[in-house]
């Protein structure tokens, strides 16, 4: 598989699984857009998470708006407002959702991703550097609550390629496995 | 009085997640924010009847600690239950061989993990 396959899979991936997850949260995410110019200027929040393994070292960078966080605030805890603490800590644990569900997702194709901690930054008119890496992918999705922007970037060896193994497979979100 | 969970996460969000799912159902919970404090916790309930326990955290991971857990005689016979967003099937393996009682890649189900909770401490 070419670096431009990985790439398109890469997009589907991450796509999918930040659906997938803002979904479970009772979120909807609107169709990704290919907007590179556009970089909204009421986000007030950033949650980020590094990965590595032997062919691959990066992060995935989240940003948005501190409501669109407490939106997707456990149905549980609803009851209640979340403080600005308690968004800042839900939204470290999203961007680790994210990254567990891509994880998961990658591992038919042979990748281990080992993972950080996350951190997370609130403020305004805060932007991304232009990445240094050779894989940096952008995804833009609308909300009805405001927009949501995810960076996924990554130094990725050359020649790596995802080499689909369906006998692997890793367990499903939110099923439980009692041994 | 009801049973003793203690729930180990380093998101505050997910432990008062588990918490309130618990608490509801008749469930005393405590709670502790990575391994380090976990084995603290583990150490002060010694009528804990289950622990919920994520894998990444900070200062000491939940395979290890759920390894030290079971080579403290005291403790061994303690059912451990992973939370995590790891689906990897060496990580869940490894669990398996440690000891774990089961494994649980979040966002959860509330109801899926109250019933497993339940099988585990009953």
């Amino acid at each position: 598989m070419s670096s431009q396959a990985n790439v398109v899979r890469l997009d589907a991936l991450v796509e999918f699984a930040a659906r997938a997850l803002f979904e479970s949260h009772g979120l909807t995410l609107g169709e990704a857009q290919d907007e590179t110019s556009r970089l909204p200027d009421d986000h007030d929040i950033a949650a980020s998470i590094g990965f590595t393994a032997p062919q691959v070292q990066g992060a995935i960078l989240m940003t948005t708006r501190k409501d669109l966080v407490a939106r997707a605030w456990p149905r549980e805890l609803r009851h209640r407002e979340p403080s600005e603490r308690e968004v800042c800590d839900w939204a470290g644990e999203l961007v680790n959702q994210l990254l567990g569900r891509v994880k998961n997702a990658l591992v038919p194709f042979g990748l281990t991703l080992e993972q950080s901690t996350p951190t997370v930054v609130i403020g305004k008119h805060v932007h991304r550097a232009p990445p240094s890496t050779n894989v940096a992918r952008r995804y833009f999705f609308e909300t009805s609550v405001g927009s949501l922007l995810i960076y996924f970037d990554a130094a990725m060896a050359k020649g790596l390629t995802f080499s689909l193994d369906m006998s692997v497979r890793p367990g499903p979100e939110g099923d439980v496995h009692l041994f | 009085m009801g049973k003793t969970v203690i729930v180990i996460d380093d998101s505050q969000t997910i432990r008062e997640q588990v918490g309130t799912t618990l608490r509801q159902a008749g469930f005393e919970i405590v709670e502790a924010v990575d391994g380090v404090d976990g084995a603290e916790v583990i150490g002060r309930t010694p009528d804990a009847a289950l622990v919920i326990c994520d894998v990444n955290m900070p200062n000491r991971g939940g395979l290890e600690l759920l390894e030290d857990i079971r080579k403290d005689e005291s403790r061994k016979a303690l059912p451990v239950l992973m939370l995590t967003t790891e689906g990897q099937p060496q990580l869940i393996e490894r669990a398996r061989k440690s000891g774990a009682k089961g494994w649980i890649v979040k966002p959860f189900k509330a109801d899926l993990l109250l019933a497993a909770v339940r099988k585990l401490t009953s």
